[in-house]
């Protein structure tokens, strides 16, 4: 399984699925990680991000009859996460904050405790610079440097031109800067 | 507008300081070709791909049993409407042959 390319993955997934799984276990072997971290970064909540992982490969299990192959696998998967987390954020929204932000810390707290790796996914000072900036800048920033996705693959996602992308994810860079400068002197500030 | 040298060394600044936290969890990715490549998953990522993956037999078997209740509810209600129609023609029957019956008796009477 390890030598075959998305595309093959794929084509074996729309064969074999439901009734197999492993080539639909290959696929998840190769993205979820990614695409859990990168959901954890764009929601900021381990509670959150889990659902939203969960239900962006659920639909991949689903529609992947539907999947024509006109972009590349991993774009269709980020299309489907980005639009998960959006949707997610706007529930969010609309949820009693108050409740939330306890569930979340709880769940945290624990989720960090059990695994290292995500401890420092949670308490990074990059994360919490994600976590300070607006909804698009954070979810662009996430795209690039946490899944990874090169510029044409952050512009297929967002279904917007090359270079307006390449603006915008350049006006996120900028902000992104700014507060982890602004972080760094305020933690030299303490220190003195 | 941005020139591609600007973005690219923003980009790249950006890059070392993800790396530098290691919030990036591979370094080489971005533009990398080595995707092919899983790298190793953690006993939590392992737990959450089983999840993902029970829950998606899940929803099969779900949506099969679905399909499955409510072709048999459709079933079953036409199989009752049709005994409804039934009771209802036998019970016109039954009304028109006393009715029949009666009207006989009645001329039986004029008679």
């Amino acid at each position: 399984m390890d030598a075959l390319t998305d595309d093959e993955l794929v084509a074996r997934c729309k064969t074999e699925l439901p009734y197999n799984v492993t080539a639909y276990r290959e696929l998840l072997r190769r993205h979820e990680p990614l695409v859990y971290r990168s959901c954890l970064k764009m929601l900021g909540s381990v509670q959150d991000a889990e659902e939203a992982c969960q239900d962006a490969f659920l639909q991949v299990f689903h529609k992947l009859g539907q999947f024509e192959g006109r972009s590349a696998f991993k774009t269709w998967l980020y299309r489907i996460v980005y639009n998960r987390c959006i949707e997610s954020r706007r529930k969010d929204a609309r949820r009693n904050e108050n409740h939330a932000k306890l569930v979340e810390e709880i769940t945290q707290e624990e989720i960090a405790r059990e695994d290292p790796d995500m401890k420092n996914a949670l308490t990074g000072k990059v994360h919490e610079v994600i976590a300070k900036m607006s909804g698009e800048d954070c979810r662009l920033v996430t795209l690039r440097y946490v899944s990874g996705l090169s510029l044409q693959e952050i512009a297929d996602v967002l279904e917007i031109g090359l270079s307006a992308t390449k603006m915008r994810l350049y006006r996120a860079q900028e902000k992104f800067k700014e507060i982890y400068n602004d972080l760094d002197t305020g933690e030299e500030t303490e220190e003195a | 507008m941005i020139s591609d040298a600007q973005f690219l060394e923003q980009d790249a600044q950006i890059l070392n300081i993800f790396k530098k936290e290691g919030s990036s969890l591979d370094s080489t990715r971005v533009d990398s070709e080595a995707e092919r490549v899983p790298r190793d998953l953690t006993i939590e990522d392992l737990r959450r791909i089983d999840r993902i993956v029970q829950k998606a037999k899940f929803s099969v078997v779900a949506k099969h049993s679905m399909s499955f209740l409510f072709k048999t509810i459709g079933v079953g209600a036409s199989e009752l409407a049709l005994a409804f129609i039934g009771v209802a023609k036998s019970a016109n029957l039954t009304a028109g042959s006393v009715n029949a019956e009666e009207h006989e008796n009645n001329r039986v009477d004029n008679e």
